[in-house]
């Protein structure tokens, strides 16, 4: 008789252990499937296209409204308290007209009663090259850190810009000009009176890339734009990564998406631009089909001053 | 390991009955009074358990109902989303606030989330509660600094010195991922994309940490070239294994990018910034693989949905409670407590009665139903805050540094104790030892001095004793702080008379001697091992 080899006999006891745990492990329970009783929030249209038409307009006006050459402005008038005893500590260096100015404090008041406090950087510095281009370059603001001046007739500024203004004018008579212009601002009543930035009813940020020649011909791209307006027909938000106009003759170019945020927390699209088949043609007029979530909700045409008036600009287009 | 043994083996009295392998009635008691209640049971919840073991899960998985519940839950998650720090961004005089205010700020800030659980476990809502909620709750000062209405009326059973108040700037109602609180505490730059935050998110309240994935990273990549590391992100296998659902993840969190370091623009929503994930990342928002119409209340309801939701709520309330990391074995009893969880409708009470009930926690070895035999739980080490709350109530006094609890910040005792904002550590400490030693001495003190005569020690001792308690009264005091039964004429009660005696011939001040007794008392291993 034989006998079974070792090997068998370890094989067999561990399929037979094997067996018996597989039965046990059908014998548990399972566990129950996780029904969650919840409901994903719908998003809904809520911007018509006449309300977009009406919207877009606004956009701009607001966008110009930041105007950061006038911020800068009232903003030197009350740096103009800091006195000559280290109120605010600062290191200054002048050029002729150019000026850089760095300052720090943790709160001090200058002789005349000015209070001032955080950290303050501006810069003005303007020059030439070889070829006769000259170059201005207005900076404001410390990257975003906080400061405050509060004068004692009660005008005040506070917040945390970043403003970058560059104006390049080449002898052809051309000129280039780039902004940036970001940051929270708040300002006594006064003061705020001509500044929609300051009155705090427009915050946000944009980039910003003009050009003109010296025979009249005019573009503008707005680029990185968000902007929180709760004036704005309506609109809550606004962002789009670039839009951009021209004044070249027959077509006025009108390129981007415009997004729009209503109250819910719904986005819509305005895309402004040629359709995707170019054997359409340029699109030049200021119409645009607005969309949310993917969905066509119809066509609009802005007011052709709405983009027309961003290139009647005086000195800048800032 | 010897030492804990040795110490299980004195707290057994030989008339308490012992379930085999397993705690006392008196020990799950105790147990489980600290653990839901942070406080040690009363003389009368001892006795009736001592004369009725069958009591006894009447007495714990009542627990769940008394209104110090929700402060322990709230721990549980306030560990996971560390929300706990000592200090923000910014300070109370950024805000235009007196300086002195500050510490009452800063803790505002850190309790905010932690508010919200104990909140939700309180009213017994449905655990997803703390991703829907259309309101927060709060300390007043933030209602002064951040753009926040109370809501009238207001509910009953919130927190104590909190209201419940609602954001005014247009944030999406999502529960805490609606908290500038949140944000503050898991910062993120532009460059970062809100990709740590996300991580912080899904490592708390879905158990899924990023950083628990190999990375077989690629050793190709430019890393100084900001677009070849973008380009790798979408493209390369070793990036792609994380990021094809961390970054759509992210793209939700954008309003809550700051740009500026500004306290006002740091506490405000920024819808304006929603989109901005097409320019940073180009990630458009999803869910794991599913698009979403990247609004941050669908990834709350998103996230509430999650089987990991409710799976990874169970298993830091299992790991909590039985107080060690949660192994292999466990699984088989997490699957036991989530089918309680389910049944209950998420409610945070039932999960705890279910994990009151397991035998583990109460430290029997017994295979679960569903697979796995749990290692059963001896000995508990009391956390920081756990040694304050016992030393709270027992003796009304509490060490603390500029208003805040000195073992609740690392800037107070936190640290030295073994704690932090990630929880607390489970092994005994040098650390540890020495912060009980400190909380007894002081409470001691304070009830010597007499200046808590309402505490449940104070009640006992009254005003300031001028003479040496009688062995009744050294035996109550026993009780009441270490929950044993002790008997007045037992060596022990005459060792402590003898510490009163040996003090006050050596001091000549009853102050003193009072304070040397109950300090041997409140510096019991008891009260730090449970």
């Amino acid at each position: 008789m034989l006998e079974p080899a070792p090997l068998l006999l370890v094989l067999l006891a561990s399929t037979a252990g094997g067996l018996a745990e597989r039965s046990a492990d059908l014998a548990r329970p399972r566990p129950s499937r996780y029904e969650p009783d919840s409901s994903e929030p719908v998003s809904l249209p809520s911007i018509t296209p006449e309300m977009a038409a009406g919207a877009v307009p606004a956009l701009f006006d607001a966008t110009r409204a930041l105007d950061p050459e006038t911020v800068f402005a009232d903003y030197l008038v009350l740096f103009a308290h800091a006195d000559g005893e280290g109120c605010p500590e600062r290191d200054a260096y002048a050029n002729g007209a150019d000026t850089t100015v760095f300052w720090y404090s943790d709160g001090c008041s200058t002789s005349d009663g000015t209070w001032f406090n955080g950290s303050g950087f501006h810069a003005v510095a303007e020059t030439t090259e070889n070829d006769g281009t000259v170059t201005r370059v207005v900076s404001f603001g410390d990257g975003g850190a906080f400061f405050e001046i509060v004068a004692p007739d009660g005008k005040l500024m506070r917040g945390s810009p970043s403003i970058e203004l560059i104006e390049t004018r080449s002898p052809d008579g051309s000129k280039e000009f780039e902004a940036y212009a970001a940051g929270e601002l708040e300002s006594d009543e006064a003061t705020a009176i001509e500044n929609a930035w300051l009155r705090g009813e427009v915050q946000g940020s944009f980039g910003l890339y003009g050009y003109e020649d010296a025979v009249g011909y005019r573009s503008l791209t707005y680029y990185g734009l968000a902007l929180r307006a709760e004036t704005v027909r309506g609109i809550f938000a606004f962002s789009f990564s670039e839009v951009g106009i021209d004044n070249a003759e027959g077509c006025a170019l009108r390129t981007g998406t415009i997004s729009m945020r209503d109250g819910a927390g719904s986005w819509h699209d305005a895309f402004f631009g040629a359709p995707e088949d170019e054997s359409a043609g340029d699109r030049c007029d200021a119409c645009a089909t607005l969309s949310h979530a993917g969905t066509d909700l119809g066509t609009f045409c802005a007011p052709d001053a709405a983009f027309d008036g961003l290139l009647a600009w005086g000195v800048a287009p800032w | 390991m010897v030492l804990l043994g040795a110490l299980g083996v004195l707290a057994c009295t030989p008339d308490e009955p012992v379930q085999e392998g397993g705690l006392t009635p008196r020990d799950v008691l105790v147990r489980a009074s600290l653990d839901i209640r942070g406080v040690r049971p009363e003389v009368s919840e001892l006795e009736a358990v001592r004369r009725d073991a069958a009591r006894l899960d009447g007495e714990v998985l009542g627990f769940v109902d008394d209104p110090r519940f929700g402060i322990g839950v709230a721990g549980v998650f306030a560990d996971a989303l560390r929300t706990r720090r000592d200090a923000f961004q910014f300070d109370a005089y950024a805000y235009g606030l007196d300086e002195e205010r500050d510490p009452e700020l800063q803790h505002a800030i850190a309790e905010e989330v932690p508010a919200l659980f104990a909140y939700v476990a309180n009213a017994d809502l449905a655990f997803s509660e703390i991703l829907t909620a259309d309101y927060t709750i709060v300390a007043p000062i933030l209602l002064e600094v951040w753009p926040l209405e109370a809501l009238d009326p207001q509910p009953d059973g919130l927190p104590e010195g909190t209201v419940m108040a609602r954001y005014t700037d247009g944030r999406p109602a999502a529960g805490i991922l609606s908290m500038s609180s949140l944000w503050w505490r898991h910062a993120s730059t532009v460059d970062n994309a809100n990709r740590g935050r996300t991580n912080a998110v899904t490592r708390a309240l879905l158990c899924e940490d990023y950083l628990d994935r190999p990375i077989d990273f690629p050793r190709d990549i430019d890393l100084t070239d900001e677009e070849a590391i973008g380009t790798a992100i979408r493209t390369n296998e070793g990036c792609t294994a994380c990021h094809a659902t961390l970054d759509p993840f992210a793209s939700h969190l954008w309003g809550f990018m700051q740009r500026a370091e500004d306290a006002r623009a740091w506490g405000r929503y920024h819808p304006e910034g929603e989109l901005d994930w097409k320019s940073a990342s180009g990630a458009s928002p999803a869910y794991f693989g599913e698009p979403t119409n990247g609004r941050l209340d669908t990834l709350a309801v998103k996230m509430a949905g999650d089987e990991r939701f409710v799976s990874c709520a169970v298993s830091r309330v299992y790991e909590r409670l039985l107080g060690r990391p949660v192994a292999l074995a466990d699984e088989g009893q997490i699957a036991a407590h989530r089918e309680a969880f389910l049944r209950s409708g998420l409610s945070l009470k039932a999960l705890y009665r279910s994990v009151l009930s397991d035998p583990a926690y109460r430290g029997v070895r017994m295979e679960s139903a569903f697979g796995g035999v749990p290692e059963p739980v001896t000995r508990k080490l009391a956390s920081p805050e756990l040694l304050t709350s016992q030393a709270r109530d027992l003796s009304g006094f509490s060490l603390r540094v500029d208003g805040r609890d000195a073992t609740a910040i690392d800037d107070g005792l936190r640290a030295l104790a073994g704690g932090s904002d990630r929880g607390a550590d489970r092994t005994p400490s040098l650390g540890h030892a020495l912060v009980h030693r400190r909380l007894a001495e002081a409470s001691a003190r304070a009830l010597a001095r007499g200046d808590a005569p309402d505490s449940r020690i104070g009640a006992i001792l009254g005003d300031a004793p001028s003479e040496r308690p009688s062995r009744e009264t050294i035996a109550r005091l026993v009780v009441e702080v270490r929950s044993r039964p002790f008997a007045p004429d037992s060596g022990d009660a005459r060792a402590l008379a003898d510490v009163w005696d040996a003090t006050e011939r050596a001091t000549g001040d009853p102050e003193e001697a009072t304070a040397a007794l109950l300090t041997a008392l409140f510096a019991d291993p008891d009260l730090a091992l449970y």
